[in-house]
């Protein structure tokens, strides 16, 4: 039998899915938000609170997949350090941007009424989505920086890199997330981000061409709710 | 049911007759119509177009199709040979033909075949640089997971077109083949060459090879299994085929004379690693790492890590997994510069100032497109050779180099980081 050698010698499995946990988060978010549906309206916490359910529930599956490349590039003692780390440059760039996204729609509504700023925000977002520049972007989407292995640079540049790819997502899915910003009902804010992860979905895709048609299919359902809606006041 | 024989063996010369003819038919739909979908030009296009970046609105559907750096590159050009198979059959008449192979794996056939360097012959091409080239040898046999051999999922919504993580058998010999011919074979409209189809048959019959050994499986996951792929039809008018039914040979309705190839063809020591060692690589462990970016120009220093912290990790394990011990060295967020897919570079491991050990080939098989449209692929080398070496002197470092394969290399492959990373199998 071969020596063992530190380092090189066989390491125990400690998890086999280091994104996992993001899942689990996610998934209490998404009920803590629909139990939160019917409750009486807050102060301040109450609405902090409401926002980070929503960034959970929105962000940590956008996350998950770069915090899986993330986690198996880094030693394995350091694999939840490293995915905090990650998430927290991610989900900082998002913030920011959703602020900003939140307080653009807001001054939209300004200039025309909300039900037409929400329909104008909804079209640019589906000209974006399904333009021929943004699929060039999204080849860009599966690229997550990768730097030193430990120390106090490693951490800086986690959450660097961290950020940077959040920048990235920005560019192929911001205008996707502002309509959702602007969406007039929880319910349409929900169906615009079953669109949105349309073009995540595994499976038959026999032409390059259905990575296109799948959401324009998804948006389409997603303004004929939309219309719903309006109707039913 | 058609029988795929090697194409430098007497029994495939009736075959190459009636693949040249069917070639020739098929330049000729061409030249007559353009857009003639089982028409040779049209064929090519399927798998790529020169130009492009991928599929682009406007342009016919089938165009751009093709996988690679990913799990579905086997079987996408599975299903793409079954049909030009088909093809060829009804242009010719020959209903039970069977495309031939090239074996460069057979020391006996590594040459082209001779028909194919025939001026006169429409399995010819001019383009051909085939320049000569010393690359390192294939490790694929050695893998043990069909995401080290094949080629991983995607974990983004770009397309499958040109994916971030090639499987071994990709990486050598399919780019290296591909890049050793040149001309036409170089880029994504290398279908033009007619060394294409019986390179890529080979590549086929290698997957299936894969599966005869110890342990070997295809995924099983559903979005593998269910997903489909369609393809112009001479027959049919449009053939859509699932993956999961093409998973082997046998189910997808053809077979090739000789598998697994007899053993007096492999060296014997080489059999026994690959049927006791197969390499697993679905769950690494982060051994170390460059300090920074590097290219084949400035080569790679890494740093092995000793910590005390891993050590913590480390468990006794049984003898089976010791005998499954595997080292890797991953060029990660690699792209390249210049040049095309001829350029390639050989890849050398140097331990404590020793020797260097010649590990593997960079072949940039689209690499250029992906690079420009600002993706970036994971490039993996097999060093379970040097394994125990590493292991035995207790390397605190490894250095990285790299030479041209040949005279006239241009382009330079670029990456993010080094590294190196073992598993326990």
């Amino acid at each position: 039998m071969r020596a063992r050698v530190p380092g090189l010698a066989p390491i125990r499995r400690i998890s086999t899915s280091n994104e996992a946990p993001l899942w689990v988060v996610a998934a209490f978010a998404v009920v803590a938000l629909g139990w939160h549906a019917g409750a009486p309206r807050g102060g301040a916490l109450h609405h902090a609170l409401e926002h980070g359910a929503l960034m959970a529930a929105m962000m940590l599956p956008l996350a998950a997949p770069s915090a899986k490349v993330v986690a198996e590039r880094s030693l394995r003692s350091r694999r939840s350090r490293t995915i905090v780390e990650h998430l927290a440059g991610f989900t900082a760039v998002w913030f920011v941007f959703g602020s900003a996204a939140a307080l653009g729609v807001y001054e939209l509504g300004g200039l025309v009424a909300p039900p037409w700023s929400f329909a104008l925000v909804l079209v640019a977002a589906i000209a974006w989505q399904t333009s021929g520049s943004r699929r060039r972007f999204a080849d860009r989407c599966g690229r997550v920086r990768v730097g030193p292995l430990r120390g106090w640079r490693c951490d800086v540049f986690t959450v660097t890199a961290g950020a940077a790819h959040a920048a990235g997502c920005l560019v192929t899915c911001g205008l996707a997330m502002t309509a959702m910003v602007a969406a007039p009902h929880v319910l349409v804010m929900a169906a615009l981000y079953v669109a949105y992860l349309s073009e995540w979905v595994p499976g038959p895709n026999p032409f390059a061409r259905d990575r296109v048609r799948r959401p324009v299919r998804a948006y389409a359902a997603l303004a004929l709710l939309t219309a719903g809606l309006a109707l039913l006041g | 049911m058609p029988v795929r024989r090697g194409a430098s063996t007497p029994d495939a010369a009736a075959d190459l007759d009636v693949y040249a003819e069917g070639v020739r038919l098929m330049r000729e739909r061409s030249e007559q119509d353009q857009s003639d979908p089982i028409g040779w030009w049209y064929q090519s296009l399927i798998h790529g177009n020169p130009g492009a970046t991928g599929w682009q609105p406007g342009e016919p559907d089938d165009w751009s199709q093709c996988r690679h750096g990913s799990w579905f590159f086997l079987p996408w050009h599975r299903i793409y040979l079954m049909q030009f198979e088909r093809i060829i059959q009804s242009l010719t008449g020959e209903a039970d033909w069977g495309l031939p192979y090239w074996d460069y794996t057979d020391p006996n056939e590594i040459q082209v075949p001779p028909q194919f360097l025939d001026e006169s012959s429409p399995l010819f091409d001019p383009d051909r640089t085939l320049r000569p080239r010393t690359v390192a040898a294939p490790t694929w046999q050695r893998q043990g997971t069909f995401a080290a051999f094949g080629g991983r999922p995607q974990t983004a919504p770009g397309d499958y077109h040109r994916g971030r993580f090639p499987g071994d058998v990709e990486l050598n010999p399919h780019n290296v083949v591909h890049g050793f011919v040149g001309g036409d074979m170089a880029g994504f409209q290398s279908p033009l060459d007619p060394l294409f189809w019986i390179h890529h048959c080979n590549i086929d019959r290698l997957w299936e090879e894969w599966l005869t050994l110890p342990g070997r499986a295809n995924p099983e996951d559903d979005e593998w299994l269910n997903t489909t792929f369609s393809f112009p039809d001479p027959e049919e008018g449009r053939r859509t085929v699932r993956v999961g039914d093409v998973g082997t040979t046998a189910a997808a309705g053809y077979s090739y004379d000789v598998l697994p190839p007899p053993d007096e063809l492999r060296p014997a020591a080489m059999l026994a690693d690959v049927v006791e060692n197969p390499r697993k690589d679905d769950d690494l462990d982060l051994v170390g790492a460059s300090p920074g970016k590097g290219s084949v120009r400035s080569g790679a220093h890494i740093d092995v890590e000793h910590p005390a912290a891993e050590q913590r990790l480390l468990s006794d394990a049984g003898p089976e997994e010791q005998q499954a011990r595997g080292l890797f060295l991953r060029l990660e967020n690699a792209g390249v510069e210049g040049g095309d897919a001829s350029s390639m570079w050989n890849v050398y491991v140097r331990i404590a100032g020793g020797e260097p050990y010649l590990v593997g080939t960079i072949a940039p098989f689209g690499l250029a497109g992906l690079t420009e449209s600002g993706g970036r692929q994971t490039i993996t080398f097999d060093l379970s050779e040097i394994a125990d070496t590493v292991a035995a002197e207790d390397t605190s470092a490894v250095d990285v180099t790299f030479e041209p394969a040949g005279p006239d290399v241009e382009g330079e492959p670029f990456w993010e980081r080094a590294a190196l990373y073992t598993t326990a199998g």
